[in-house]
């Protein structure tokens, strides 16, 4: 029988005490009142997205105002510039974690950090498992009932993939060398193993439960953060949803073929196959019996990928390349205290925050 | 026969080749992206931004240019600029004349120039312009917007530009050797500079993600071997130090080890390691060099990058080791009397082994980004710093060549892991490909 302070920290729901949290925070420290009724309309502060808004929003008469109300990219750079931790300012405002160069309060950054952090984590994690989940079932679900198909059409698949290598290859072997002939020596080559492959195959079948594992093998030697920065260049700098939608794209890979392996245990269980054989449609199969079964892998799968994403993140803007103009991220703040080191308060609390962020998704992840 | 040298050649040729096609797709297929999402100009000052900078033309398409047309005009968007350039080259006039006109016009009509705004965008300290906007208005009579706005207008500066739309897609070329994407290419190979570059990068990360890789599998197998030796107390201390050292992220850790060990003025302690910024990044740095000049500013940065990955590397020698435990052959060896560590050492961690060695043949890739992080903080001008500043300054190509020597680097680590999982093991050879 399990016991003991480690037991309720792991039976803890974290998933669903951490929007409260959010909402408590959003109460707690706000640049904007948390309710304020004007003539124009109402306005709820306790809802608003990520603290981009760099400006206070003036209170109306009737507002319910948070308890800390300031923002986090209010600067004062007369008098209260680099204030330790526990100190106040001569105005008589007590600053918890101290300031920083321009006079910025550095909790207020920390919690700015942290939903954005808990935004980011939330966002990935759940999208992704969500779709690595549904790819991972359909893979393990179309490898043990293969789509057969006639050879005309899977060579259409086998041509058109083909060309695709014949386009690229030809266009930058020529640009960069001039050599073409290596292009002809290397489609050659590429023409008999591909063609070798197909001509063995004894069952024409879509490559569907193959599928997740090429595309996981494309995606393995490059890491994440280089992926990213080749992203960053593209598109000149990313930003938030961008990165998002980027991190989301880049965890798929992995957990498709993550989660296709765990499914693997589940598809030849016999229930699956009566299904099939009653002729259950195959989503409805998918969906409703493969899917339900593989929800705890997946919750394994979408901690380490917000901790992952997290982590992500606050590296880009730690180099300088995230939405760091915009946006007060602990990434951004480590980076400050790392150039200025004589007010290391700025750069230790964001430290701290990601460090115990990380360490609680880790749990998450190891408690079953 | 299935013996002969002939063959063999051939298997190695095969094996070559698969590799370079998987390189070949991974560069291609990120290249082809790139290409048809937007790309980046090199040159310095010859980009139009604002309302010139939209442009109308659909994906990437072929085309033959003509012998009089001057590549560096691909870079500008289609529209009343461009067709003037085209104007000059058609009668004659060359490209700097027309820049020249162009400055001139621009000069005349009072239109903004931008070179001042493309300045600011290569000033990436954020400390140097805070402090220099302090300055400012510390020294100058109290400006209410800027005290207002400070923020914002730091923000602004070291924020990159936001692009509205796509600045201009590149114009592509079938055969031939004149296009623009020829020259960006040929700026990476041919231009001394850039090669010499990426060489002496390439060296002194060599040395670097050496020194790390080396000591994550010592410190990795060392800590693994000193758990076992431990009893339940010492062990829950130990796992606990390896869980929260593994999530700590390498640039946190760096924060803090800067703090205390090193011999700049950041530190008032300690004075174990030179600092961020103590190595001169040279121009050129030969393998040989770096070992016998410069090692010691690798160690605190090989042990920092370490640290995770050994945390890491030893929490999995654990698992396998508590595991293999419960096997007969280990009650059988103690049985024997044999003692606890060489148990311990021989017999189990030989039979761990086996996933460890793909364990550390797939690490390459999270120790990269480490080291990309890494040598940004002790301005260490490799290859992690050379992705950085290339991002910064929209050298894509660099960026594209060093994409590619990381993956091809990774790939061969892992191939390389597998060929010693078949030394190791020679059971895995007949088993099948």
């Amino acid at each position: 029988m399990k016991q003991g302070v480690r037991h309720i920290f792991q039976k803890f729901k974290w998933w669903l005490v951490l929007p409260l949290a959010y909402l408590l925070l959003k109460c707690l420290i706000n640049p904007e009142p948390v309710v304020s009724i004007d003539s124009s309309g109402v306005r709820f502060g306790l809802f608003n997205y990520y603290n981009i808004s760099v400006k206070m929003q003036p209170a109306a008469d009737l507002s319910i105002k948070p308890l800390l109300y300031i923002s986090a990219y209010e600067t004062n750079i007369d008098g209260t510039t680099s204030l330790p931790p526990w100190t106040r300012s001569e105005d008589g405002k007590l600053h918890i974690m101290g300031t920083d160069h321009l006079g910025r309060d550095v909790f207020a950054g920390f919690v700015a950090g942290l939903e954005i952090a808990l935004i980011l984590g939330f966002a990935v994690s759940l999208a992704s498992g969500l779709l690595s989940l549904l790819m991972g079932a359909a893979g393990s679900y179309f490898g043990r009932f293969p789509i057969k198909v006639s050879w005309v059409e899977l060579s259409i698949w086998w041509i058109g993939g083909f060309i695709f290598l014949i386009i690229t290859s030809w266009w930058i072997i020529g640009a960069v060398s001039g050599w073409s002939w290596l292009t002809v020596i290397i489609l050659v080559f590429a023409f008999i193993i591909l063609a070798r492959r197909f001509f063995q195959r004894r069952k024409h079948i879509l490559p569907v439960s193959s599928f997740n594992r090429r595309i996981q093998e494309f995606f393995q030697p490059l890491p994440d953060l280089v992926i990213l920065l080749v992203v960053a260049s593209i598109f000149d700098s990313i930003g938030f949803t961008g990165l998002i939608i980027i991190l989301i794209s880049l965890r798929l890979p992995t957990g498709a073929w993550y989660l296709q392996g765990q499914a693997q245990q589940f598809v030849y269980l016999p229930h699956i196959d009566q299904a099939k054989v009653m002729g259950i449609q195959d989503s409805r199969i998918i969906v409703r019996h493969l899917a339900p079964m593989m929800l705890p892998a997946t919750g394994t799968f979408m901690s380490l990928t917000a901790a992952r994403a997290v982590l992500a993140e606050s590296a880009l803007s730690f180099l300088g390349i995230g939405p760091t103009g915009e946006l007060m991220s602990w990434g951004s703040m480590i980076r400050l205290g790392l150039s200025n080191m004589q007010i290391w308060w700025v750069a230790l609390f964001p430290v701290l925050g990601l460090v115990g962020l990380t360490m609680l998704f880790r749990i998450k992840t190891y408690s079953k | 026969m299935t013996t002969g040298i002939i063959y063999n050649l051939l298997r190695i040729f095969a094996g070559l080749l698969k590799l370079m096609i998987k390189v070949l797709v991974i560069v291609l297929s990120v290249y082809f992206l790139a290409s048809i999402i937007g790309s980046r100009n090199i040159e310095d000052g010859d980009t139009y931004q604002g309302d010139e900078f939209k442009t109308h033309l659909p994906a990437f398409y072929f085309s033959v240019l003509p012998g009089w047309y001057d590549a560096r005009l691909s870079l500008y968007p289609a529209g009343p600029v461009k067709k003037q350039g085209i104007d000059f080259l058609k009668n004659g006039l060359t490209y700097n004349d027309w820049l020249k006109f162009r400055a001139l016009v621009d000069t005349i009509s009072g239109r903004p120039q931008y070179k001042n705004w493309n300045e600011l965008k290569y000033i990436h300290l954020i400390s140097e312009i805070n402090s220099r906007i302090r300055m400012e208005s510390k020294n100058a009579a109290p400006d209410e917007f800027l005290q207002k706005n400070l923020a914002e207008i730091s923000g602004l500066l070291t924020g990159r530009h936001r692009i509205t739309g796509l600045k201009y897609l590149p114009q592509l070329q079938f055969w031939g050797k004149s296009n623009n994407f020829h020259q960006e290419l040929m700026s990476v190979f041919s231009t001394t500079d850039k090669w010499l570059q990426l060489r002496s990068a390439f060296n002194l990360s060599f040395v670097l993600s050496l020194l790390a890789y080396l000591s994550t599998i010592l410190f990795g197998t060392l800590l693994a071997l000193w758990y076992m030796r431990m009893k339940s107390l010492g062990r829950r201390i130990l796992m606990t130090y390896l869980n929260i050292i593994y999530v700590f992220p390498v640039f946190c850790l760096t924060v803090i080890a800067v703090q205390f060990f090193t011999s700049d003025y950041y530190s008032p302690w300690l004075n174990w390691f030179p600092g961020p910024g103590t190595f001169l990044m040279m121009s050129s740095v030969s393998l040989g060099s770096v070992f016998s000049d410069s090692v010691g500013y690798f160690i605190l940065p090989a042990l920092l990058l370490s640290l995770p990955l050994s945390a890491g590397a030893a929490m999995r020698w654990i698992t396998g080791m508590r595991e293999e435990m419960d096997k007969p052959y280990v009650i059988t060896l103690k049985s024997k009397g044999i003692s606890n560590r060489d148990i311990n050492t021989v017999h189990v961690l030989k039979n761990v082994s086996l996933p460890m060695i793909v364990y550390f043949g797939m690490l390459f890739p999270s120790l990269m980004s480490g080291v990309l992080l890494i040598e940004n903080v002790f301005s260490i001008g490799g290859i992690g710093r050379l992705t950085w500043q290339s991002v910064r300054y929209d050298d894509f190509m660099m960026l594209l060549v060093i994409t590619a020597l990381v993956a091809m680097i990774n790939i061969f680590m892992s191939q390389l892991a597998s060929k010693i999982m078949k030394y190791v093991d020679p059971r895995l050879k007949v088993a099948g490909s």
